[in-house]
């Protein structure tokens, strides 16, 4: 079945953010949401990923999600490698994953508070990449990152496309194009009507 | 010098110098005194006594046992309040008062409230019990409402199964309030207990001998020995308490 958004609404309250938002996900590929500060891009991540509650309509075909949210959100009594662990992704996974994104054995073992912001951000990545899902939402994912690190997150975000959808929200837009995105530009406040993505 | 030798040294001396404040009050206070308070000397001899007579163990462990299973189960029952009362706002708001109740009625007032109705032996069970329920219950609820609302929303969006939430994020979330509540109840706890045996004197008990003494002749030497040996069980009590909880909290 096909992720989507059917017809949703949603309100912080008496603040509506989506007004009968329609979005069908590829099955596959980077699709970045686009648009200024505050319009909501984060808001239909946390739809899609099941952490708001549509006042309308319906989020149909999400089972399996991971994420990496604007904050790195790791549990800091557990070390780097237990924080990819946790989610039940196999130490083999964890290990594979967080060497490539440039974390020796040293740094898997240790706790989140004795690594750079840099490091921690990667672990989150690493996270959510190790993770099994069918769909990964990235929510300002790269911030913090070295020139490096970014190089080697390509790739892998890339494999992850290939065959699951991918949803990214960035305000850098170069980020979006070095991973061949799809665009949603979201320029209604609250949002509204059929999101169509656009190549680049 | 090496530093443990060097925090010995520092221990040594401050214990010398109480120790010789301790002789000097007792030398003042004994010119107008009828009855002489001990000197530190009198009271490890008396302690030396105590310690040999065949009954001594058996006095200490059965205090213990009473306090440490009033304690325990204040430590569940806590547990269990802090739980349903920060999930449930109806029983928060049904036992909240309670709450305030228990923890404002003095420790005496308690004792001679359930005296009639109590045997002496449960007694300082039941008073370790009522000190300790509040601080645990109040602690966790606070390290509940505490958890990282964040940490739990990171949980539910990689679906974390109920046994994985509870064993990496509730419970390290709330460990250092239940350390807190822990290290301190458990004063508490020894403390109540041993007056409340002392007020009721149930056989074979800590506070029963201390209380014998000041019924019967005049001991200052015994109260002040058994004192000593309350101090010295609450000080390697609290000791093993605090490096069991630092163990948990290194695994």
């Amino acid at each position: 079945m096909s992720m989507r958004l059917n017809d949703v609404s949603f309100a912080y309250d008496a603040l509506p953010v989506c007004d009968r938002v329609s979005f069908l996900l590829p099955e596959n590929g980077v699709t970045c949401l686009w648009g200024p500060s505050g319009c909501g891009k984060t808001t239909l991540l946390r739809l899609l990923a099941g952490l708001e509650k549509p006042t309308a309509g319906a989020v149909e075909g999400v089972e399996r999600v991971s994420m990496v949210f604007q904050e790195d959100r790791l549990l800091p009594w557990l070390t780097a490698l237990e924080n990819v662990t946790v989610t039940g992704a196999t130490e083999a996974d964890a290990r594979a994953v967080l060497t490539t994104l440039g974390l020796c054995e040293e740094e898997m073992v240790a706790l989140p508070r004795h690594l750079s912001g840099g490091q921690q951000r990667r672990v989150a990545l690493a996270r959510a990449l190790a993770a099994e899902s069918d769909l990964l939402l990235l929510d300002e994912p790269f911030n913090g990152l070295d020139e490096d690190t970014w190089q080697n997150v390509v790739p892998l975000i890339a494999a992850y496309a290939e065959t699951r959808p991918v949803v990214l929200v960035t305000h850098i837009r170069p980020q979006a194009e070095s991973l061949g995105a799809w665009m949603v530009p979201l320029t209604d406040t609250p949002l509204s009507g059929v999101l169509t993505p656009e190549k680049i | 010098m090496p530093v443990k030798l060097r925090r010995f040294g520092v221990a040594l001396s401050v214990a010398a110098f109480w120790l010789a404040v301790w002789s000097l009050g007792v030398y003042v206070a004994n010119q107008s005194l009828l009855m002489p308070l001990p000197y530190p000397w009198d009271v490890v001899e008396t302690l030396g006594h105590l310690v040999g007579q065949t009954d001594f163990w058996s006095v200490v462990a059965q205090s213990l046992w009473r306090i440490l299973s009033g304690f325990l189960m204040a430590v569940a029952v806590g547990a269990g309040l802090a739980v349903l009362t920060t999930r449930f706002a109806f029983l928060h708001a049904l036992f909240s008062p309670v709450l305030s109740l228990i923890r404002a009625v003095p420790v005496a007032s308690f004792i001679f409230l359930v005296y009639l109705w109590v045997q002496a032996d449960a007694m300082p069970s039941l008073i370790a019990f009522l000190m300790v329920v509040p601080l645990v219950w109040e602690n966790l609820r606070q390290g509940i409402l505490h958890t990282d609302q964040r940490l739990l929303e990171m949980a539910r969006v990689f679906r974390m199964n109920r046994r994985t939430r509870l064993w990496r994020i509730h419970l390290p979330s709330v460990r250092p309030y239940l350390q807190a509540a822990l290290t301190t109840g458990f004063g508490f706890a020894w403390k109540s207990g041993i007056a409340a045996e002392v007020i009721c004197r149930p056989s074979n008990s800590i506070g029963d001998q201390i209380g014998a003494v000041k019924s019967g002749i005049p001991d200052n030497e015994t109260i002040f020995a058994w004192t000593a040996v309350v101090v010295v069980l609450s000080v390697v009590l609290e000791w093993l308490l605090r490096r069991l909880v630092r163990r948990e909290v290194a695994e």
